[in-house]
């Protein structure tokens, strides 16, 4: 039986790709190879496109347990205990369906780390639309939170913080990226490989359905006019079920009574099967008639592709099975046997005993494409790059400017998305969120885990290699700022379409830059994830690397979080004063424009300013730590003293030398720049803290105090903008809210 | 979303249930039950109930 | 004293609540699966927090119905101290142990912050170690905690001081901004008549130690330690 010409271009296949195809099988396939084929060798799957440049990231450390290749990372934290953790995208279903998009992205990455055997213990998200002033946008925001939220809720696993930003850019391709930590024995963690023949394959979990059916794909392409369409692809998601496996897996997993445990996830049981074959380097053979379905007439193509959400995939010993079975049916769960693991390395697909589908399973992984697409600088760099101050309209005045960023969303309290959340549940939410980097303490130790979700799209824009460094020592200080040692790293790498070469060139100089930063920071990276072909009608989003960097505070008490917690405290400006207005919040807000290039970071610097820190919060030399980040210095200074319970601060930056006569204010107030931290700290310690910086070459100057009911900032000795206390927390709480419940009142 | 002719929205649940009883009646009374005992909560919830078939299917 | 936590399938808050009681304030504590009959002489039992089922049907409508909860019932009207902490005071409810509904929360989203109750009954188990009017700061984590009951049951309650927990401000003043989720008469907790059945919305157990952000629920698990001490329980 021979496939014809427009089924094979369906399923996406180059001619080259389906070349390799039939020298593996020797043979033209069957329908239902053909559909494995097209999954596992589609972009989302196999990483065709970008796998040879993840080749140049630093993955190796000292406390490096697991790289990447497994369902997720793992690193020592110490006390025989890693940290597992990895982030995900699900940025194309969440556009068509924003709940369960987000909620089934969420499902998708706590299955990753449970899979490992590691106890889920936070979430963290990272989230980016178009502009907010649409009500197309405020619905994909009310929709991808409220999902995000009914599952991790519903779980009971606490979604403790993370990062929304708002550009028109990603108006047609909204990112949702998730984050999942947990933690584990180090010597009890499982793995996603099919070893000893004749050991029995389980699925256990929801029942199969058409759900998902080419989601692979759908990740795989852009979306145009056609894409509401595309509806019946987005799976659905019941956090109830998964709560049951999740518990049912860890227990099984006590009994040490299983070989290999896989989670379900893009291309369901394809992927399950013929990753863990290949891992294992065995053939895995079953029968699709023994998958229960929850529709009816099913083929065995459909069941093989189907992306139905919480279902694992199990090998177990053979002759335990009755052990195994029995901690499933505790649950109310069924693992039922559909096949076994077999010597050959084949993936054998029967139904009903008839062979459908036969692969040489090593190949199938191995020899999927790889791809080294042509790259090339985009030509709009050379403009965009170029910014003259001396073309910009006048600044307004400060105070005015101040108020506005403190009151844009991207800067705003994000209180009204996370309050959504269950950030409390399991009790180890040490530090609520948007108060700094996420800390869950570690029940049974004096540790706590400390981690950061961090990316900037209109940086990587400008320059994505600067950015890609931007993003990693960004997430890493913020880190550093809780007081904890940065020990390891996942990204999310979501961008445009690869076949345009100028979106592969930002890919390339992105991981150049990820991987420059994080070898010089010490962060390797244990996994991640890529998702590309974010573009609508050939309109792509910014590059986006987002990077989560995970810490380990080996104390919890000395914990810091970004708040002044008392009047009369100095307040130390750590770093380089001096910031740029390249591609800033600043440029965007009061001139509506993206142009020039982000301040550099000096990796040697970053390093040893992170290193200053964790020292100084294990010293207690310092009371709190807010890093530099969007809106510059005087948006950081507000940040610290709202929700602080009423401590205001008087400060007074210093100028630089040639200050711009127009914008020399507003560079030294909302200039951007990595490598700077605000401190404050306790009279008697700040020479500790001066020596402290002056030994590892970090500029350290004393900007004020902490007290009063206002914020006060000068610069160079004159006073330029000065704000009470209640107004910033007024316009800063409601910068984000006011969006949603005037929307909200309106349609009343 | 410009619908003004629709003055009111109330929303709640509906079950099919298939009893296997001898008549109408019987069917009625053995649905009121479930959904006394189960799938209402008379303290929020009021409830109706219809019966197809009246030849014991 | 020793405390029984019940799991239920989709249980979340049963490892806060034993946490809380055996490692927090020392007491024994055992978890006994929904499927068990046998509560093996606990002196106190805690239906915790979390989405018991799924919260299919409606919340806790379907674990009212587990096997331990005929044995929970017998305990409670043999009068010993049950409480009911969130996901597990919707069992109460469903299961008659209380009287009331919950409904989905006035502002319809799902709502996870610190908030105020005040204490006004002080002769429950669970509320013995506090003063009348006492301001405790808990946590609160639910999208279904509008407290509703018909005009006459309410009125029953506020008569038999049946209202044990009420949202307030810090300061203890009632107020519509003080209200999280609509609860009629800003009822966050109630008790059963017999007065030994407490079930409330916020989570003592989350507010055990001031690292996680309060430690005002400790009087809510002491006060019920206590008054068994000084009854001479095991």
């Amino acid at each position: 039986m021979s496939i014809d010409q427009a089924t094979i271009d369906a399923h996406g296949f180059s001619p080259e790709e389906y070349q390799r195809l039939l020298e593996i099988l020797g043979r033209e396939p069957t329908i239902t190879e053909l559909g494995i084929f097209s999954v596992m060798w589609s972009e989302h799957c196999s990483y065709k496109s970008s796998r040879l440049h993840l080749r140049r990231f630093p993955t190796d450390g000292p406390r490096v347990v697991q790289g990447p290749g497994e369902n997720a990372g793992a690193v020592d934290i110490g006390d025989g205990i890693t940290a597992v953790f990895k982030i995900e995208s699900h940025n194309h279903p969440s556009f068509i369906e924003p709940y369960q998009g987000a909620a089934t992205g969420v499902g998708g990455i706590i299955r990753d780390i449970f899979t490992m055997g590691a106890r889920p213990i936070a979430l963290l998200n990272s989230l980016r639309f178009g502009e907010i002033d649409n009500p197309a946008t405020r619905r994909l925001v009310d929709g991808v939170v409220a999902g995000i939220a009914g599952y991790g809720n519903s779980i009971g696993i606490p979604t403790v913080g993370g990062e929304i930003a708002f550009e028109p850019a990603y108006a047609g391709n909204p990112l949702v990226n998730v984050f999942c930590l947990g933690v584990a024995k180090a010597d009890a963690l499982a793995m996603g490989v099919a070893s000893g023949a004749g050991n029995p394959v389980y699925y256990v979990g929801a029942k199969t359905g058409r759900d998902g059916i080419h989601g692979a794909t759908m990740a795989s392409a852009e979306f145009d006019e056609h894409s509401a369409d595309k509806r019946p692809a987005v799976q659905v998601g019941d956090p109830f079920m998964e709560k049951l496996l999740l518990e049912a897996c860890l227990e099984v997993m006590r009994t040490d009574a299983l070989v290999g445990i896989q989670d379900m996830g893009a291309a369901g049981l394809t992927c399950s099967t013929s990753e863990m074959g290949a891992r294992g380097d065995a053939g895995i053979e079953i029968d699709v008639a023994l998958v229960p379905q929850r529709e009816t007439g099913m083929t065995p193509y459909e069941i093989m592709l189907s992306e139905s959400q919480e279902r694992m995939l199990l090998v177990a010993q053979r002759g335990r099975e009755a052990e195994v079975e029995q901690v499933f049916e505790k649950w109310d769960l069924h693992a039922v046997r559909i096949g076994e693991v077999t010597g050959d390395g084949l993936l054998r697909i029967r139904d009903q005993g008839q062979v459908v589908a036969e692969i040489p399973n090593r190949p199938l992984a191995d020899r999927a494409p790889l791809y080294d697409r042509p790259t090339t600088r985009p030509a709009y760099l050379d403009d965009a790059n170029h910014l003259d101050l001396a073309t910009l309209s006048p600044p307004a005045d400060p105070r005015r400017i101040w108020l506005d960023l403190l009151g844009t969303p991207a800067v705003a309290s994000k209180r009204w998305v996370y309050r959504q959340y269950d950030h409390m549940v399991r009790t180890n939410t040490v530090v609520l969120p948007g108060m700094g980097a996420g800390v869950v303490r570690v029940k049974g130790t004096e540790r706590a885990l400390v981690f950061s979700l961090d990316g900037n799209g209109r940086h990587c824009f400008l320059d994505p290699a600067e950015g890609g460094r931007l993003a990693v020592a960004e997430a890493a200080r913020n880190v550093a700022c809780a007081g904890a040692v940065p020990i390891g790293a996942t990204n999310c790498l979501n961008f445009g379409n690869p076949e345009r070469s100028e979106i592969m060139w930002q890919f390339s100089q992105a991981v150049d830059g990820i991987a420059e930063a994080c070898r010089a920071l010490d962060v390797p990276i244990t996994g991640g994830n890529v998702s590309l072909y974010n573009e609508t009608d050939g309109q792509a989003i910014y590059p986006t690397p987002v990077l989560g960097v995970v810490g380990v505070l080996d104390d919890v008490t000395h914990v810091l979080t970004r708040v002044f917690p008392e009047p009369d405290l100095e307040i130390v400006l750590l770093g380089e004063p001096a910031g740029g207005l390249g591609g800033s919040e600043y440029l965007k807000q009061a001139h509506s424009l993206v142009r020039g290039t982000p301040a550099p970071v000096d990796l040697d610097r970053e390093r040893a300013l992170q290193a200053l820190l964790v020292d100084a919060a294990r010293g207690r030399w310092i009371r709190s730590a807010h890093d530099g980040s969007d809106g510059g210095l005087a948006v950081t200074l507000a940040e610290c003293c709202v929700e602080s319970g009423a401590v205001g601060a008087q400060v007074d930056l210093p100028g630089s030398v040639e200050m711009d006569e127009r914008f020399g204010v507003v560079q030294a107030l909302f200039g951007e720049a990595p490598s700077r931290v605000v401190v404050s700290v306790a009279t008697g310690q700040r020479e500790r803290l001066l020596s402290g910086a002056r030994e590892r070459s970090i500029p350290a100057v004393v900007i004020g105090r902490t007290g009063g009911d206002r914020i006060r900032l000068a610069v160079a000795g004159e006073q330029v903008a000065d704000i009470g206390l209640d107004e910033a927390e007024q316009v800063w709480g409601q910068g984000l809210t006011r969006h949603f419940e005037a929307v909200a009142s309106k349609e009343a | 979303m410009g619908y003004g002719s629709v003055r009111d929205v109330r929303q709640g649940k509906y079950f099919e249930l298939d009893v296997a009883e001898e008549s109408a009646d019987a069917a009625r009374s053995t649905a009121s039950e479930v959904a006394d005992k189960l799938l209402a909560n008379p303290v929020i919830e009021s409830y109706r109930i219809e019966v197809d078939g009246d030849d014991g299917s | 004293m020793k405390f029984a936590v019940i799991e239920f399938p989709g249980s979340n808050c049963d490892h806060d609540a034993y946490h809380a009681t055996k490692h927090v304030l020392g007491q024994q504590a055992e978890f006994v699966w929904h499927k068990e009959t046998d509560l093996r002489g606990a002196d106190v039992v805690v239906l915790p927090g979390g989405f018991s089922y799924g919260d299919y049907l409606r919340t806790g409508a379907i674990a009212r119905f587990s096997p331990v909860m005929g044995r929970v019932c017998e305990f409670a009207h043999a009068g010993g101290p049950v409480i009911g902490i969130c996901n597990g005071f919707q069992v109460l409810l469903e299961v008659g142990l209380l009287k009331g509904a919950l409904l989905r929360n006035n502002r319809l989203k799902f709502l996870c912050e610190h908030i105020h109750v005040r204490v006004e009954q002080t002769d429950t188990p669970f509320t013995s170690g506090a003063v009348a009017g006492q301001v405790l700061t808990l946590p609160i984590a639910h999208g279904e905690g509008n407290f509703y009951a018909s005009p006459e049951t309410l009125a029953a309650l506020e008569a038999n001081r049946q209202v044990v927990f009420r949202y307030c401000a810090e300061d203890g003043a009632q107020s519509d901004a003080a209200n999280p989720n609509g609860s009629a008469h800003a009822i966050a907790g109630v008790c059963n008549v017999g007065r030994n059945v407490v079930g409330l919305m916020p989570h003592p157990e989350r507010a055990c130690e001031s690292m996680l952000g309060s430690a005002d629920g400790r009087v809510v698990l002491e006060s019920v330690i206590s008054t068994l001490a000084a009854t001479g329980a095991a």
